[in-house]
């Protein structure tokens, strides 16, 4: 009991310095601004397509209805990556864990006989509680937009259960992203480097690495064929791309994808801890 | 004031940083109610000796025990009794000094808003300055720093270098601030400082550190010896003069210094009585005086290498 309480007073700690970051609201705002780019910029391709005249004129009978529907539903599931949020999500964690050792506090706490383990974990429970926030809001936000869109109610009566499935594993997404998050800003201990470092791993591992991997295998847009099925269980920023298009993924795909981002989540969390709890705090 | 059972020991703590020994088979003991002043050169291993104490640096050979128990858990507990400043001040530096105190007092499960204010009235700062604390002046992060040591009413307090940055009127009040937690409040203070005359106001034991090791801890009696009354003499024969004081005194009644002078702790009245000695040993004496150590003077020599 006195170890949860322990625990439970480093998580209310955590909170309270996490709510007084400035970072933490700048990035809310940054990710309603990308939404709105990015609905204004479906918005104008869905006009193109619907006005588009002579060879690049729709066919007849085509279902303007449908096409609209399917804009929106893009702008929904893309939420989490069109709206930045797993760039702007790394940087609040990385300096959020990174002020408390360049600030010298992690050595007061640690000093005063808080455990290691607790003070992980803590951090940990906040990251994740970030990432779940934002990734809520980001669909909050996709939602308004694909409103805006002509998003109507048959449109959620239609694209409601593949909405549900992208949010789903978006959630799931989201714990796997926040362990990374946490262990490397444990591993790396400064909030620039931090930074640096969970930036290159999304655009490495997120972008160029994909890219680099589909072109191997012959793809240039889906990711789903069976040779890339050991690349879905091994890349957990791949699967930020894939789960995005939730509606065209398999139950097999899809429980790759999230047994790959449960191990890489306990995997980096018992590195991200080992390394805290085995290394002295400068 | 001691007790059978030191508050803090450690046994042959050693700590290797690339192969170097910072801190090598240091042993030491603190008592309850002490005030223990840590004394050395830069880079005789104060600091990371209490870092050590604290757990924020694992050992590399040896231990630490809090109240005679060093397990794991027994040490947990009681750090959760230590108060420090360790190094630099620590801070969150976007925050104010209230709000500093408040993120650590939650940490901890003792947050008391009352109490916060309390403690910031006592360092002398402010508890409704908004600025934060990135703006505070350095004396007042160290005072800041101070506050947030003293937030759970710890038993240990462990200053390192707590008067950096402290103006005159400052260093005074935290000399006053330690005296009272240490007489009122029955604190036991472990003070690292450079400023061996500050120190010497307050102290009561001492540890001297060398280049890793633990030269000498002083207290008590010896304590007091260090500042005695002594007749110093400078003599042409000083190998013959050494046998003749080791025949006649007990060994901590003389003492040898650097300079090859002779120190016989004795009455400055016995002036005549010493000289005999070496007079009828037939050993010239060119120069006699009589004085007070200066217990600064000694931890210096301490500090440094001896001979004798």
């Amino acid at each position: 009991m006195k170890a949860l309480k322990n625990f439970f007073a480093c998580v209310a700690a955590d909170f309270y310095k996490l709510l007084h970051m400035k970072s933490l609201y700048i990035g809310l705002a940054v990710m309603a601004f990308l939404t709105l780019i990015v609905a204004l910029a479906t918005n104008a391709a869905t006009d193109f397509i619907l006005n588009a005249t002579g060879d690049l004129a729709p066919s007849e009978g085509l279902n303007v209805t449908e096409i609209n529907y399917s804009s929106a539903f893009t702008v929904i599931s893309s939420s989490p990556s069109a709206a930045g949020v797993y760039y702007l999500v790394p940087i609040i964690v990385a300096l959020f864990i990174g002020m408390e050792f360049s600030g010298g506090t992690m050595r007061l706490i640690a000093g005063h006989g808080v455990s290691r383990t607790e003070i992980y974990f803590a951090k940990w429970l906040t990251a994740v509680a970030v990432t779940l926030f934002y990734v809520c809001l980001s669909f909050l936000f996709g939602t308004i937009a694909a409103a805006a869109l002509g998003g109507d109610a048959g449109f959620f009566n239609h694209y409601g259960n593949k909405i549900a499935a992208s949010f789903g594993t978006n959630l799931m997404l989201a714990l796997c992203m926040a362990s990374i998050f946490t262990a490397i800003s444990f591993f790396i201990r400064s909030k620039a480097g931090s930074v640096a470092i969970l930036l290159v791993m999304n655009i490495v591992l997120g972008s160029i690495l994909t890219t680099i991997i589909q072109l191997a295998l012959g793809m240039m847009t889906s990711p789903v064929t069976p040779a890339n099925y050991s690349y879905m269980f091994l890349n957990p920023y791949f699967n930020m791309s894939a789960l995005a298009n939730a509606a065209g993924i398999s139950s097999k795909e899809l429980a790759l994808a999230l047994g790959g981002s449960a191990m890489w989540t306990v995997l980096f969390s018992a590195g991200g801890w080992l390394s805290f709890v085995k290394t002295d705090i400068k | 004031m001691e007790t059978l059972t030191p508050i803090i020991s450690t046994q042959g703590l050693t700590k290797t940083y690339s192969g170097v020994e910072r801190v090598s088979d240091v042993s030491l003991n603190i008592y309850k109610g002490e005030i223990y002043g840590l004394i050395g050169k830069n880079g005789a291993g104060k600091t990371t000796l209490l870092r050590l104490i604290l757990g924020v640096a694992a050992p590399t050979r040896g231990s630490v025990a809090i109240n005679g128990n060093g397990s794991a858990s027994a040490l947990a507990e009681g750090r959760r009794k230590i108060g420090a400043l360790i190094e630099q001040p620590a801070y969150y530096r976007t925050l104010n000094g209230f709000r500093n105190l408040k993120a650590y007092a939650l940490a901890l499960g003792c947050y008391d808003a009352q109490k916060v204010k309390d403690l910031l009235l006592f360092v002398g700062l402010e508890p409704n300055d908004k600025k934060p604390v990135k703006n505070y002046s350095l004396g007042m992060r160290q005072r800041l720093s101070i506050a947030m040591a003293l937030l759970n009413d710890p038993e240990v307090l462990i200053l390192d270098e707590p008067l950096n940055g402290l103006d005159p009127t400052g260093i005074i009040q935290m000399r006053e601030q330690i005296r009272f937690l240490n007489e009122k409040k029955g604190v036991t203070v472990i003070i690292s400082s450079h400023l061996l005359g500050e120190l010497g106001k307050v102290a009561t034991a001492y540890g001297i550190m060398r280049e890793g090791k633990m030269v000498k801890e002083v207290r008590g009696e010896e304590l007091a010896s260090l500042s005695r009354p002594h007749i110093r003499a400078v003599v042409t024969d000083l190998p013959r003069a050494t046998q003749l004081l080791a025949a006649k005194f007990a060994p901590e009644d003389y003492s040898i210094r650097p300079d090859g002078a002779i120190e016989i702790y004795r009455n400055t009245d016995d002036l005549v009585g010493a000289t005999e000695i070496f007079v009828s040993a037939g050993i010239p004496v060119l120069q006699l005086s009589v004085g007070q150590n200066d217990t600064e003077e000694a931890f210096v020599a301490l500090m440094q290498e001896e001979r004798k």
